[in-house]
């Protein structure tokens, strides 16, 4: 045997003593039919909940889903919260965004509470910036949330008849009409690099302006919708350029939406995504209007 | 159930509720406290909740606090509601506050008025239970006529009430369910240490008395009504007839208590009164020395006559049950349901003879604090519980030995290294064995003190101590880090899994899984559901030990 002569080897061939010890993890003792019913009605809460119209969370996290998958990029919370909520050619995903029969029966995940509509709210324990907001009236920009009458005008307005609010008709949630893409979205952006002494001067100037319309803040809404102007005209361009190439939306709008589903109708009830992009590239000065509109 | 009932569900959390929503959580709340919640999460019920009794039922819960009307005051956090109340009164003082005299008025006026929100806030409820349905007589009546049924009531007066302000904005009163809550623990409590009928009597006596209870902790921002005040400095009592009417009639009362001969009982000591809580570190003394009141600690001699044995023809009947009922309550072979209802004043006797066990008892459930009047000392009661789960925590990770140090140690407070083993009636090295494992895990800590100038080991005193709130709070964050890790679990089994959530939330699949899936991945959904059954038990356990160690 090589090496067996090495004097450093020592063999220890007495056995042990006992066996090693070992990790016994406690084990919970079942659930008591008590228990078994709390949990059980806590699950269906929970279910319920979720389904709620003011529930914005995704069922299975994911971020979590990120951080457990190896193929899947991991983002740090600010890339997160920067992605979150935003419809745009760069953050969705070619391959189920088109319409398809599926989606019929797939739960829509809200991005943003849809607060118009559901429940009566009882404004007096609201502050009064947000009162635009329940009504779904929030445009965006300084004063967004405060209800002016020109604002509450436009929410009965839209209560009577506006047939774009209609969920069922949009599959992508509501947060899609197009205020609250361009609109809502991006002051929300804008407004992350404010510190508390500016959100606070914002939040006073804005009561002011509440009072009169044509107050100084009217200086601010021109700002933005310049800046908004500029940022269209990046995407128009960018459209041009790449878009024309190759369009993997334009493909499905070219075609037969008929294919997927056995009746007619399903075509019809799901407005397809990509179409409805296209549309609003087209129409963007008409979106603008549609915005000053609401302010 | 029109929108405004609907609205006044949750708002303050912003809960959603939809009206048309058949799954709204919120909607079957009324269910809940209708008292056959039994198997309602799991099998639904198809019965519409009629709309007369959503408001009966509203009327109810308000009138019992656990659910409180809403006012623009009570989204303002107390300290706010103070600083503007004060910023208000100030304006009524234009020279200022200085002084004794007018500091003094201002504060009678800033209290004054935050007692007039105080009571602003109340006074749905107060209108609730000022109706007829609510008041004791009633409750007696109701019990008699649909015996035991704490549910069944008659008259809508409480509906009605509410119907006329539908504008009534309503929430959950998280004070008062952890009241409620609290009682809950108690009572399982008396039952492992007394028994299940004692603990019976005690859940009516907790009952009446937290009528009057409103919340498990106070601190000085608490804004209390006018009548939780008068409670709070002078102790809630009940007295007997109170308790009475609280307990379920179906209690059979002549079960769990021994009986003794007259001369057997020294009515001096087991009647006595005690006035006074007991002396507990961190407890309330909520007596004071009224006119007429005798100093502390001489009231050994004070005892209750009231407790007689009622002289009716039961009063004889006692002597052939004797040793069929073994001291520890479980009835053993008396059969004497033939005779009929007992009548009042025996059943008063004998729920009297229940609570005084609970008095007597070494946990001190009650305190027999008057002529017929009994409290409960929430604060040494519930530290006793908090001792019991530590104790069992302790236990269960060190042994017997480790809870018969620590105990030693909790009671002499530090102890050197040397007398510990003496004490404890163990080996040195075993001691500090398991010293050194309690201290590792933070359960105990040691204490150096060098007895000269050079530091040597041999030359300086160890004393071990038990530091309690430390102890306390780990346990909390430990409690709280093992939640985290079961809800993170969930997590992950819900990642693995992922591939069968995403049929199992199709909207045609959903609630019908067993019809539509495929066999083995209905199993593996199940398999998932009985894990989260176990994950979401354990959470709620810990959520247990939490309230028991930080809210109650």
């Amino acid at each position: 045997m090589p090496g067996g002569d090495d004097p450093s080897l020592i063999v220890n061939d007495q056995p042990q003593e006992t066996y090693p010890k070992f990790y016994k993890p406690p084990v919970a003792p079942l659930l008591t039919p008590l228990e078994e019913r709390a949990v059980a009605c806590f699950v269906k809460f929970r279910r319920a909940y979720h389904s709620a119209p003011l529930y914005t969370h995704r069922h299975i996290n994911s971020e979590f889903l990120s951080a457990q998958d190896p193929v899947l990029p991991r983002h740090g919370r600010s890339q997160i919260n920067a992605r979150y909520g935003v419809k745009n050619r760069a953050t969705i995903d070619p391959f189920f965004s088109v319409p398809m029969y599926s989606h019929r029966f797939v739960d829509d995940t809200r991005t943003l509470p849809k607060l118009r509509d559901t429940r009566p709210w009882v404004k007096d324990l609201f502050p009064e910036e947000l009162w635009a907001t329940l009504d779904g009236m929030d445009a965006g920009g300084p004063k967004g949330g405060f209800q002016t009458e020109e604002s509450a005008g436009r929410a009965a307005k839209r209560k009577l008849g506006d047939d774009d609010d209609n969920d069922e008709n949009d599959p992508y949630g509501d947060g899609y009409d197009d205020e609250d893409i361009f609109g809502w979205g991006r002051s929300q952006r804008r407004r992350e690099n404010e510190t508390e002494e500016e959100r606070k001067a914002r939040i006073e100037g804005a009561g002011k302006d509440a009072d009169n319309e044509d107050g100084d803040a009217g200086d601010v809404d021109d700002d933005e919708e310049e800046d908004m102007e500029l940022e269209d005209d990046v995407y128009d361009s960018a459209e041009d350029e790449e878009g024309g190439d190759y369009n993997a939306e334009a493909y499905f709008d070219n075609g037969d939406d008929d294919d997927f589903g056995d009746d007619d109708g399903v075509g019809e009830r799901y407005v397809p995504f990509s179409l409805h992009l296209n549309e609003l590239a087209a129409n963007f000065e008409h979106a603008d209007q549609d915005i000053t509109h609401i302010r | 159930m029109n929108g405004n009932q609907s609205n006044g569900h949750d708002l303050e959390n912003g809960d959603p509720d939809d009206p048309d929503d058949p799954d709204d959580p919120f909607d079957d709340d009324a269910h809940y406290v209708n008292g056959n919640g039994a198997g309602h999460g799991i099998a639904d019920d198809s019965k519409p909740i009629e709309a007369d009794e959503v408001y009966d039922t509203m009327a109810q819960l308000i009138a019992a606090g656990v659910v409180e009307s809403v006012s623009t005051t009570m989204l303002q956090s107390p300290q706010d509601l103070k600083a503007s109340v004060e910023q208000e009164c100030t304006k009524e003082f234009p020279n200022g506050v200085r002084g004794a005299k007018v500091t003094s008025e201002f504060d009678m006026m800033v209290k004054s008025q935050l007692k007039a929100i105080g009571a602003e806030r109340a006074s749905t409820k107060r209108k609730l239970q000022e109706s007829a349905l609510y008041e004791p007589s009633n409750i007696k009546r109701r019990k008699l006529a649909n015996w035991g049924m704490s549910n069944g009531f008659a008259g809508d007066s409480g509906g009605s009430i509410l119907r006329d302000e539908p504008n009534t904005v309503v929430r959950l009163n998280f004070d008062k369910c952890l009241v409620e809550l609290r009682n809950q623990k108690l009572i399982e409590h008396a039952e492992d240490f007394v028994g299940e009928t004692t603990a019976q009597v005690f859940a009516a006596l907790l009952a009446s008395l937290c009528r009057k209870v409103y919340r498990c902790q106070h601190n000085q921002y608490t804004i209390m009504t006018e009548e939780e005040e008068e409670t709070y400095f002078t102790g809630v009592r009940v007295t007997t007839e109170d308790i009475f009417d609280h307990l379920c009639p179906s209690v059979d009362l002549s079960a769990g208590i021994g009986t003794a001969s007259e001369e057997d009982i020294d009515v001096r000591f087991a009647e006595k009164i005690r006035k006074y809580p007991p002396q507990v570190q961190g407890a309330r003394l909520n007596g004071t020395l009224d006119e007429g009141d005798e100093i502390l600690g001489s009231d050994d001699e004070d005892y209750d006559r009231t407790g007689d044995r009622p002289k009716g023809p039961y009063a004889n009947g006692h002597g052939h049950r004797q040793g069929s009922i073994t001291q520890n309550g479980t009835k053993l072979g008396g059969d004497y349901s033939g005779e009929g209802q007992p009548s009042r004043a025996e059943q008063i006797y004998q729920m009297r003879q229940h609570l005084l066990i609970l008095a007597e008892a070494k946990q001190q459930f009650v305190r027999h604090c008057g002529q017929n009047e009994w409290t409960v000392d929430f604060g040494p009661l519930i530290q006793q519980i908090r001792y019991v789960e530590l104790d069992t925590m302790i236990e269960d990770n060190f042994g017997r030995h480790g809870l018969r140090l620590t105990r030693i140690l909790r009671e002499k407070g530090k102890l050197d290294d040397k007398t510990l083993p003496a004490m404890a009636l163990m080996r040195k090295p075993d001691v500090h064995v398991k010293m050194a494992e309690m201290e590792m895990a933070g359960f105990l800590e040691v204490q150096e003190v060098p007895r000269d100038n050079n530091r040597a080991a041999n030359r300086t005193m160890f004393f071990w101590f038990f530091d309690e709130a430390r102890t306390l709070k780990r346990v909390l964050d430990n409690a709280y880090k093992s939640m985290v890790r079961c809800l993170e679990r969930l997590e992950v089994e819900r990642y693995k899994k992922r591939n069968v959530f995403s049929v199992t939330d199709r909207k045609d699949v959903r609630g019908q899984e067993e019809e539509k899936l495929r066999g083995d991945v209905y199993n593996e959904y199940l398999e998932y559901l009985d894990i989260e059954k176990k994950l979401l038990s354990q959470v709620s356990r810990l959520d247990d030990l939490v309230s028991v160690f930080q809210d109650f």
